[in-house]
């Protein structure tokens, strides 16, 4: 394809430097050339340099270190509310211990006793709730591996789990709240709102393996999202676990930080490129999920959508199935799981801000190519128009010397031109003078030799009639001497002969031979003597006889 | 020269003109989408058929024309109401209004008429004129249609037939002496002295119960923006619910209907028909026994066989009205779509509501027989039979209507709980329990008027 293209642009150059074209084609065509080239060059070295990604490595920049401080913030709040769990966890232990003192029991003796679950619900309760008032998240729990009726179809799990309802902001006063998981009791005796979800205890699957989640001493488990049964919402746990007194774990508590209050509470403060999207990601079992907050962008179409993340140049792809986004990743540990924070925003957006950033760019080059353009016109039109024009007014033959181009050197050619031209112009005239006298000279040359013609065939005539009619009167002898002496002539001699034979006269031999009268005339008498004739009239008779006598016997042979 | 100039000049015109598309800003761009914010009433804790149907506009209609809309809050009205008081006069701790809300028409005078958006400014009147009439009159406030009507409910009658079919079978009660209110309050007492003390039934809105059993007796609730209780009509309504609720066959605590069905506390209850939504099939006893149920629904029970009545109701769409024209475009584009045939039907048909075109309303009630769910089919054949028979009345709007519900709401709980704790006392003090019941019963009338009062 390269290759294809470097033959078609070595044709174009060929085709420029080859052809015959005009000479305004020749001159844009070769200022189309250098201004491709000037701009080629120009992209180029702004590639070279980074400036045509600019908007990209801005972007990414940008990205670098709103990312940077969302970890910060990420890691900061998730280690508060851990901290907060760990001291739940704590007072939890401490009131469980206390009840199961006071009342002589131990945590086995809590199965299928419905009444020493509820009254240690009622010991815990306010534990529970004030907790829940102080933490950053969207409700609390704790969970003990005891149940009220071990027989029961599900494994079922005991415990509290307190839900605000209604959140509008993560700091709103008079949050209301339900009782999600508990006794009936519990519920009744705090004149709690009952959950519409509700149910008296947690099924095991809900809190899937959390009791073995804290392995090697780890002090809280961040959990991936799940979907909160019986409710349209989906959460992270931040499970803690509660030990007994022999430093068995006899059970979880935590808080939620559902879908809504993530979005509230980690709304992102700088959000300078506007719908960016944050979001905490992570894998479980190969598959992705995340809680995403954004300042003004719509998050909830990815909080169930499968997702994956590839990586593209500096950044990181995000293919949610209904949108795609681009941003970075970076990994933070939380608990014992690792994490990937995410800051992005749709393709779309990308490539408007890309767009956004090359327009500027653009624009300078197609300033850049109007103004050669526009460059190209006025030199056209100041350099190569006149020179045409003037050329015009050479084939058309009108005086140059009105309209001066103002450029000194094809003004001094056209002057030139034009004195060389009224130098031609004047010989031509001396030339057309010479002509015109020449072919006068030539008619009347033509008229007195057309007379003379004339004459010359009535004298012919006239020889014919003589030379019959006075054949006999001639002296043989003297014919004779004649046609033997005419070899005798000299050259010069002969020529005159020859000159008096086609009818010239005396002047008009004079003339021709480029000789004087009385030459002629020392001539003449030569030719007589050496001829043996007295007269020229004698001598036309002569020579005419013998033209005659030459033609028969042409005619003979 | 002149055709560089022209050139120059052709070049400014032509950016010009890009900056001048640039600058006339366009209502809706997907490139730049407008987020609208919404607090909602259709869901609560459970699932929200409106978030759903909402996903599905930001995933359409709302990708192709950039308008996002993003749900921050689902609640309960009466929450509702509170939120957008405490919004709407900056409350300590108030969030920020949101852009769109559904609530009943009550909250208009909270928020103040002058921040929302009039929805005729944006629909056409021959859009507005395929909405049922008796819906869309609801949210006019004078020329304002302030409340766009996007579902509408009634009241109904639910009973949980597995645990009935119990009590049936030991008492002499049939579902046929549910059907009055006279029937009901005798069926109560009955199942109260069956189950040894729980409540038969739980009445959502007595507010509701006292407006329609005077409206069936020609007598306003409501008069000149009051309680109306000096009169015989309310006594008439008042008296054999007092005199249940004191017995013990109501349940007089505050809270959802669909948890006492969950724990077996009730059997029963008057509620929207959008409780579907919420309508248990199981109940949890404290040991984790769980019995399956099945529920049926009936229409809201007679005061008199010649006048059957109850109330429609359902929130309505709110918009706040904004100094961006594109967020008030794109709130009456949501309104739109979400009214539209399909996407209304699609909506009420999985909250229990109607829908709010006459097409709509038409064509569901053709086609109810497809719908999956047997109690919805069953609740959509109730609603069918009263759209049919009863007259339906909407609640009267009047200032303060909002605190006035509310606080009868609570003196009736407050009253009628008071006298049965005193009932029961005195009972088991060993008084007569007819006595105690008539005297308390008249007692409870003179409280809740002179409650009321204040």
């Amino acid at each position: 394809m390269k290759l294809l293209r470097y033959f078609e642009f070595k044709n174009l150059v060929d085709y420029i430097k080859n052809e015959k074209h005009s000479m305004r084609r020749r001159f844009v065509l070769y200022i189309i050339t250098i201004i491709t080239v000037f701009l080629a060059l120009l992209l180029l070295l702004l590639n070279l340099f980074g400036v045509l990604n600019h908007g990209d490595r801005e972007l990414s920049d940008i990205l670098d270190t709103q990312l940077a401080t969302y970890s910060e913030k990420i890691e900061h709040d998730i280690d508060k509310t851990a901290a907060y769990a760990i001291s739940f966890s704590e007072q939890l232990e401490t009131d469980i211990q206390k009840y199961m003192l006071q009342n002589n029991l131990c945590f086995d003796d809590l199965k299928d006793n419905s009444d020493a679950i509820y009254k240690l619900q009622e010991t815990l309760y306010n534990t529970v709730y004030l907790n829940m008032q102080i933490s950053p998240s969207s409700g609390a729990f704790y969970i003990l591996n005891t149940t009220v009726n071990s027989k029961s179809e599900a494994h079922l799990y005991s415990g509290i789990y307190l839900k605000y309802v209604n959140l509008y902001s993560e700091k709103t006063a008079n949050k209301q709240f339900t009782l999600y998981r508990g006794a009936l009791k519990t519920g009744k005796k705090n004149d709690l709102l009952f959950h519409s979800g509700w149910k008296n205890e947690c099924k095991t699957d809900f809190f899937e393996k959390s009791d073995s989640l804290f392995i090697n001493n780890t002090r809280y488990v961040l959990s991936s999202v799940k979907e909160i049964p019986e409710t349209w919402e989906s959460a992270r746990y931040v499970f803690v676990p509660i030990h007994d007194i022999k430093n068995n774990i006899i059970g979880v508590c935590g808080f939620e930080i559902n879908n809504l209050y993530f979005q509230l509470a980690q709304k992102p403060a700088d959000d300078s490129l506007g719908h960016v999207v944050y979001g905490l990601l992570n894998t479980e079992n190969g598959k992705l999920s995340g809680q995403f907050t954004s300042n003004s962008h719509y998050v909830s179409d990815y909080k169930d959508a499968p997702f994956k993340i590839s990586k593209k140049n500096n950044f990181s792809l995000f293919d949610f199935g209904v949108d795609t986004c681009i941003g970075k990743t970076k990994k933070i540990r939380l608990g014992n799981n690792t994490f990937d924070v995410s800051v992005m925003i749709t393709q779309a957006q990308y490539n408007k801000y890309i767009q956004e950033s090359r327009r500027n760019i653009f624009l300078i080059l197609l300033v850049i190519t109007v103004f050669a353009v526009a460059a190209c016109m006025f030199l056209s039109k100041k350099y190569v128009s006149p020179i045409l024009r003037k050329i015009e007014q050479i084939k058309t033959s009108q005086n140059l010397g009105d309209d001066e181009t103002k450029i000194k050197e094809i003004d001094d050619l056209f002057a030139f031109l034009q004195e060389k031209d009224s130098r031609y112009e004047s010989q031509l005239e001396v030339l057309e003078k010479s002509k015109h006298i020449a072919e006068e000279e030539a008619t009347k040359a033509k008229e007195a030799y057309e007379r003379a013609l004339k004459e010359y065939e009535l004298v012919k005539c006239e020889i014919e009639q003589l030379s019959e009619k006075n054949k006999k009167n001639i002296v043989l002898e003297e014919y004779e001497y004649f046609l033997c002496n005419l070899s005798t002539l000299t050259a010069s001699e002969y020529r005159i002969y020859e000159l008096y034979l086609q009818g010239k006269n005396g002047k008009q031999i004079a003339e021709i031979a480029g000789i004087k009268e009385n030459t002629l005339k020392f001539h003449n008498k030569n030719i007589y003597s050496k001829l043996g004739v007295s007269s020229r009239k004698q001598l036309l008779k002569f020579a005419a006889l013998k033209q005659q006598q030459d033609r028969k016997g042409e005619i003979n042979q | 020269m002149k055709r560089i100039i022209a050139s120059f000049i052709m070049i400014i015109f032509i950016t010009s003109l890009f900056s001048a598309c640039e600058s006339k800003k366009k209502f809706t761009d997907p490139d730049n989408p407008v987020t609208l914010t919404i607090w909602h009433v259709y869901g609560s804790q459970t699932m929200s058929p409106f978030n759903v149907e909402i996903n599905k506009f930001n995933s359409t209609v709302g990708k192709e024309k950039g308008i996002i809309v993003n749900v921050v809050s689902v609640t309960s009205s009466s929450a509702i109401d509170k939120a957008l008081s405490d919004s709407a006069n900056d409350e300590p701790g108030a969030e920020k209004l949101p852009d769109l809300f559904t609530a009943y028409p009550r909250v208009a005078e909270l928020v103040g008429r002058e921040r929302l958006l009039s929805w005729n400014d944006y629909f056409s009147k021959e859009e507005l004129s395929k909405y049922t009439n008796k819906f869309i009159l609801e949210g006019y406030f004078g020329d304002e249609l302030l409340m766009l009507p996007i579902a509408k409910s009634s009241e109904v009658f639910y009973l949980n037939k597995t645990l009935f079919d119990e009590f049936s079978k030991e008492t002499s009660c049939s579902v046929n002496d549910i059907k009055t209110f006279d029937g009901l309050f005798k069926t109560s007492n009955v199942y109260y002295d069956w189950s040894g003390g729980k409540n038969f039934t739980q009445i959502n809105d007595f507010y509701h119960y006292s407006y329609i059993g005077m409206q069936t007796q020609g007598e306003n609730f409501v008069k000149d923006g009051k309680l109306n209780l000096e009169n015989k009509a309310f006594e008439k309504i008042w008296n054999p619910l007092a005199k249940c609720a004191i017995y013990g066959g109501i349940c007089l605590d505050d809270g959802y209907a669909a948890a006492r069905w969950k724990t077996g506390e009730i059997i029963s209850n008057i509620g929207s028909t959008a409780d579907v939504l919420y309508q248990p099939d199981s109940v949890i006893y404290p040991d984790n026994t769980t019995v399956k149920i099945k529920s049926i629904s009936m229409p809201y029970p007679l005061f008199d066989k010649d006048t059957p009545a109850s109330v429609h109701r359902g929130t309505g769409l709110f918009a706040v009205k904004s100094d961006d024209e594109r967020k008030n475009y794109a709130a009456y584009v949501f309104a739109k779509w979400i009214t539209e045939e399909e996407n209304n039907i699609s909506f009420v048909t999985q909250a229990g509501y109607l829908p709010v075109k006459d097409d709509a309303f038409n064509l569901l009630f053709k086609t109810k027989d497809s719908i999956e769910n047997e109690n919805y089919r069953n609740l959509y054949d109730t609603i069918d039979i009263m759209f049919g028979d009863y007259e339906l009345y909407a609640l009267p709007l009047y200032e303060r209507a909002s605190d006035t519900q509310k606080s009868y709401e609570e003196n009736v709980r407050l009253v009628l709980k008071s006298a049965h704790s005193q009932y029961k006392n005195r009972v088991a003090s060993g008084e007569d329990k007819e006595s105690v019941l008539n005297e308390l019963t008249k007692a409870s009338l003179s409280e809740i008027k002179r409650i009321s009062e204040k």
